[in-house]
This record gives structure tokens, sequence and C-alpha cells, in this order.
């Protein structure tokens, strides 16, 4: 067990250079104040989440079609943000609070602050200026304070889940997700509640849903929020730099977030909504006007998560150098692991130059090979059992029919031959699978270069370096010096 | 080992609180402190305005007169954040009932407003006062920009006097205004 994982450690704290991945965390902390403090919170707001979901439910109709269409839009964005977190993905159940805490704290304590805070407004400076600016003024402030505090709750109660900056964004876009369905479902149902008569409950919705999702679905607390989160974890998780600066450049990460809030919420460019005689503004219009006030946000936000991808990318390399056989993991396949991209692309390679299978293979292999730098990164033995067990699962996949042979899994190029082992005095039998109910198919001659590739049993697939492979009696190798 | 010796869970939990206090102080600032706020500030208020020659409302609390009004209004224009009301008396020797004058503005708006969509009229005596009223939707455009507004149309026939209200709010955000109306239109009374 890494020392992240004793108590009083400082969270995000990295072994030997190394992050602690291989370690999940649960949520439930009864020795942490912060997990108190959740739950707490969790009561209050969940008291006035089913107070306002009761009264909405009144129109049946239009609270279920809202339903499904956030749910809609809001799984396959869970599972993109789940995703980019490429190597150590959170646990399941924080990253559901998280959502949890979005869509009923939140949005429940956002719901009483910003009617008060818009009142206040209001009357220290002029109605005009929060009829105009109330919402870029009040809604930043005050939602991006609650939500932000979510994800600072949550580091509270698992700091050992803050590994890097990447997991401040998975938090806080997951905290925005939450806040982001709940508040659009109550936007739907006050635009059918606003429609004069009752008869048709989904129109309106379908509208909204149009104008806050379609439109403007990607620029909304999802980017908000994951910017405030990832720079929150810069805060606190980059030790290595110092305070000052680390919380200079975090600083600006929270400062964009609330920026790209207040610019969304803001009067500005709604000329590009205008039209003749009336008319509501179409999709296309709303598209542009999505794209004109969101997108520079956006791209800000993917690259600061490619700089954040990129620093995982280090980590993970860092966690597997050493490895002393190169058929558990190559210098090529650490590349190809980099990102979804490069992973997908290997797998459809393989499933294109040889077989489906072969894809399946590389994906298992894909897996287990990350599963192994998890277990990597809370040990510091070589020979710890359940890294010797991982080692053992890949070599057994690379040794699938499916996978092998072949000169390499993956698009990358085959690792450099480097042999490890010699045929002994006398030469050695080698059969065609390792079964010595058949007879041999060659003898191999005395010192003779190998390389092994699998073990099952005491039988060893070996490879020669003019590409032949077949299995040997592995106990009779000898170590090449 | 005392339970106060380093890294015990004791002394653990006390170095944890003190962000956890800190996070819970946030949020009591931002909804306790903001909800306490705001009910300590005395909202403005336009006070008791006229109304026509004979008849006074009294503004609600954050109800200011609307600077953006059109002088030319025979009436008053209230504004609270962003939501209008606008009070006029439309016949000072009225002798029907409050649904007429509604059949009447509802054929005026619907001249004067592109899109416009009236719900179902409703009667509502306030005050002893005949009333009725009726919401409605359009859609309004200015200077190139156009909007939905929700809105009521609220007539009352107070003695001879027939009055007009028109409250109107950007889509979605009327219901806020609607007790303060409530208690306006109950305060309408004859004589200064």
């Amino acid at each position: 067990m890494s020392a992240s994982m004793e108590p009083g450690t400082p969270p995000g704290a990295w072994a030997g250079g190394r992050p602690a991945w291989g370690v999940q965390a649960s949520l439930i902390q009864p020795s942490q104040p912060a997990f108190w403090l959740y739950l707490t919170l969790l009561a209050i707001g969940g008291y006035l989440f089913i107070q306002e979901q009761s009264l909405m439910s009144s129109l049946t109709t239009a609270w279920l079609l809202s339903w499904a269409l956030v749910i809609a839009y809001a799984v396959p964005v869970a599972v993109i943000v789940y995703r980019l977190d490429l190597f150590e993905r959170e646990p399941k159940l924080v990253l559901a609070a998280a959502v949890v805490w979005g869509a009923v704290i939140a949005t429940s304590m956002a719901a009483q602050a910003n009617d008060a805070w818009l009142s206040i407004l209001s009357k220290v400076a002029s109605p005009d200026l929060a009829s105009q600016w109330g919402a870029a003024i009040v809604g930043p402030g005050v939602e991006e304070t609650l939500k932000l505090a979510g994800v600072v709750t949550l580091f509270l109660i698992v700091p050992g889940e803050f590994d890097g900056v990447m997991d401040g964004f998975v938090y806080g876009a997951m905290v925005g997700l939450g806040f982001t369905v709940v508040e659009d479902v109550s936007y739907f149902i006050t635009a059918v509640a606003a429609a004069p008569g009752t008869f048709d409950q989904s129109g309106p919705v379908f509208d909204t849903f149009l104008v806050r999702v379609v439109g403007g679905g990607l620029y909304g607390h999802v980017l908000f929020t994951g910017l405030t989160g990832l720079g929150f974890a810069y805060i606190a998780t980059r030790r290595s730099v110092a305070w000052s600066a680390r919380l200079w450049r975090g600083g600006l990460c929270i400062v964009a977030g609330v920026a790209a809030h207040a610019i969304w919420n803001s009067p500005w460019m709604e000329d590009i909504l205008a039209t003749s005689g009336g008319a509501d503004p179409g999709t296309l219009q709303w598209l542009e006007y999505g794209a004109v006030k969101g997108l520079p946000f956006l791209i800000l936000l993917g690259l600061l998560v490619r700089l954040a991808t990129r620093s995982e990318e280090e980590a993970f390399r860092k966690i597997v150098a050493g490895e002393p056989d190169p058929w558990v993991i190559t210098e090529s396949e650490v590349t190809s692991l980099q990102s979804l991209w490069s992973r997908r692309a290997a797998r459809a390679e393989a499933g294109r130059t040889r077989s489906p299978a072969a894809s399946r293979a590389l994906g298992k292999l894909q897996a287990a090979q990350i599963e192994y730098a998890m277990i990597r990164s809370r040990t510091d033995s070589q020979t710890d059992p359940a890294l010797e067990a991982q080692r053992h699962k890949i070599r057994a996949i690379r040794s699938e029919p499916a996978a092998w042979p072949a000169p390499a899994i993956g698009t990358a190029p085959a690792p450099a031959w480097i042999p490890t082992h010699l045929v002994p005095r006398g030469g050695i039998a080698a059969w065609s699978t390792p079964d010595a109910a058949h007879g041999p198919v060659t003898v191999l001659p005395e010192r003779t270069e190998l390389i092994i590739m699998a073990w099952t049993g005491n039988w060893a697939r070996v490879g020669a370096e003019n590409g032949w492979t077949g299995w040997v009696d592995g106990r009779l190798l000898a170590p090449r010096r | 080992m005392s339970d106060l010796a380093p890294g015990t869970p004791a002394r653990l939990f006390r170095a944890r609180l003190l962000p956890t206090v800190a996070v819970a102080a946030v949020i009591a600032a931002v909804v306790l402190g903001g909800l306490g706020l705001d009910e300590a500030l005395a909202a403005p208020s336009a006070g008791t305005l006229d109304i026509g020659a004979s008849l006074t409302i009294t503004a609600a609390p954050g109800w200011v007169l609307d600077s953006a009004a059109d002088s030319t209004t025979s009436g008053v224009q209230l504004r609270k954040a962003d939501a209008i009301l606008t009070a006029q008396v439309v016949d000072q020797t009225y002798s029907g009932d409050s649904a007429s004058i509604i059949d009447e503005a509802e054929k005026e708006l619907t001249g004067a407003t592109a899109q416009i969509s009236f719900g179902d009229a409703h009667h509502s005596p306030i005050n002893g006062h005949d009333t009725t009223y009726v919401s409605f939707q359009a859609t309004v455009s200015t200077s190139g920009r156009s909007g939905v507004v929700d809105g009521e149309v609220i007539a009352m026939a107070v003695g001879a006097d027939a009055v007009l209200f028109e409250l109107a709010a950007p889509q979605g955000r009327l219901s806020s205004a609607v007790d303060d109306v409530t208690a306006m239109l109950e305060s309408v009374r004859v004589g200064r």
C-alpha cells in the first residue's frame, strides 16, 4: 500500500515520484468532517429538491418529458467526461456524489440565494441594473461558489482521489452536469407553465430544449465548473510548484470559469438573435449565439484538459518504466495507450489488418496494461504478488490464438528483439502446442537465442529472432547474461 | 498511545475540521448571508401614488417608478427587476363591468402586438371592486431585438372609474411579481 493511503498523508501524494493511482477510496468516510457536511447539506437540499420536483410533477407530461430529454443529454456527457480520465478512472460512487451535489445541493441552495442577491443588487444599485445584468453578476457568483464548494468538499472527503489536475476537471464537470440537468428541467417546466393554455405540454419543452441544450448545451455548467474544478485541483495537487504560482495559475482557471458563466448570462451579442417581425430566433441563430459566447472558453478548457492529459501520460510512463519483461508492455504500447483515440485506432488497425478477435484481444490487453500500471503505482516491489499475477494475465492475453502469432499487437512496430534466454547444451525439443501428447516438431540447437513470450505451467512460449515461435520446457532454458 | 499523538484519528479529525468549517462558512455566507442581507436592506418603494383624478395605489416594496416610462402615459408605470406594471384610469364615467374592460383591452393589445395570445378570463372581486384578469403571452420587438413576455391584464371597476393594469415580464419571470401585484391591487383606494 502506498504512503498516500496512510491517514494524514497530504492529498494527491505521489509515491516515489509517481501518483498513487491504484488506490480507490470509498465515499463513506465517517472520520472526515466534510463527509458529515455533505450529508447535512444533502438532507437540506434533498428536502427542497423533493418539494420543487413535487410541484413540477403536477404537469406530469412535461415533467416526465423534461427528465427524459435531460437524461438523454446527460448520460453521454457523463460517459465522455468519465472516459477522458485516461488512466485512473474515478470511483463511481464519488462521481455520483459529485453529480448529486450539483443536482440536489447546489441547485436548491442557488434557488434561494440567487433571488436574494438579485434583490440586494436591485436595492443597492438599481432595478434597471438588476434587470439587465443581474443574471450575469449574481448567477456566476452564487452558482459557481456553490458548485466549487462541492468539488472542495469531495476533495476533503477523499483527498487521495485528487491525484492531478484532470481529477479536478472530472469532478467539476460532474457537479456542473448535475446542476445543469436540474436547472434545465426547471426551465422546461417554467416554459410550459408560462405558456397560455395548458393543452400542449410538450411543445414548450422541446422549444426550450432546442435553445438550452441543442443551442447552448456545450457551453453550460459542465464547462464552467470543469474550469473552476481544474483550477482548484491545480492549487491543491501541484505541490511541486511554488505556492504563489499555484495560486496564480489555478486562480486564473477559476476566474475563467466564472467569467465564462458571466459572459454566457450577459446580454452581450444578443443582436445575433434579432429577427424580423418578432419571430422566434431560429436554431442556427441560437447555435451561432452559443458559439460566439461560449466557444472561446470551450477551446480554453479543451487546451487545459489536453495539458492535464499530457501530465497524466508522463505519470503513466514513470509508473510503467523499468518493467523487465518487454512482453508486458512495450514503449510503442505505452504511446498507443496515451489517448482514447490512439487506443481506438490501434484496436481498429488490429481488426482491419488481422481479425475482429485480434481487435478484441488488443482491447483486453490495453485494459490489462492499465490495470498493471494501477498496481505498479501502489507498490514499490517489482515482485509484488499482485503485480506478478497481472504480468501473467498480460502474457496469457498475448498467447491467445487471436492475438498471436503476429509481429506485434497493435499498430506500433515490434519492440527491439533482445534475447533473454539460451538453449542449453545438447539442444531442446520444441512443440507447436503446449501439449506433450503430441510429438515435438523440432529440436532447437544449443545456444540458440530466444525470448520468452508466455508461460503455461512449465511450458514457455519462445520466439527466435527469425520469427519462429514454439513451445519448450521453460525450466530447461538458461538465462542469457 | 495517546489519542492526541500525531497521526491519530482524533488529531486528524481536528486538522480536517478547519477546512470543512471554512467551506461551510462560505456556503452559509452565500445562502444565509444573502437572505439575511436582503431582509435587512429596506426595499425602495414608490410609496402611494395617484392614478387618475381620484384613485391611489400603494407600491409594494421594491417597486419604483419606471424611469423609462413613456411620459405621455396617463397613469403610473412601476418596475421591479424586469417586471413592469402600468396602471391607468381608462374611463372616469364608466358604468359597465370589468369583463367589458378586459374585452376592450384584449382587442387593443391584439391590434398593437404582432403575436399575442390570451388565456381564459377570470373574475375575482378585490376589496369589493369588480375585477377581471386574463393572462397573455406576446412576442415583442424593440430596436431590432425580440423576446417573449408573459403578462396579465387586470381590469377593475372602482366606482365610476374603469382602471386597467398591465403586468409584463420576460418569459418565465412573471411568477415572482404576482404576489406583489396582488398586494398592490388590494391597496387601490378612492380619494386622496
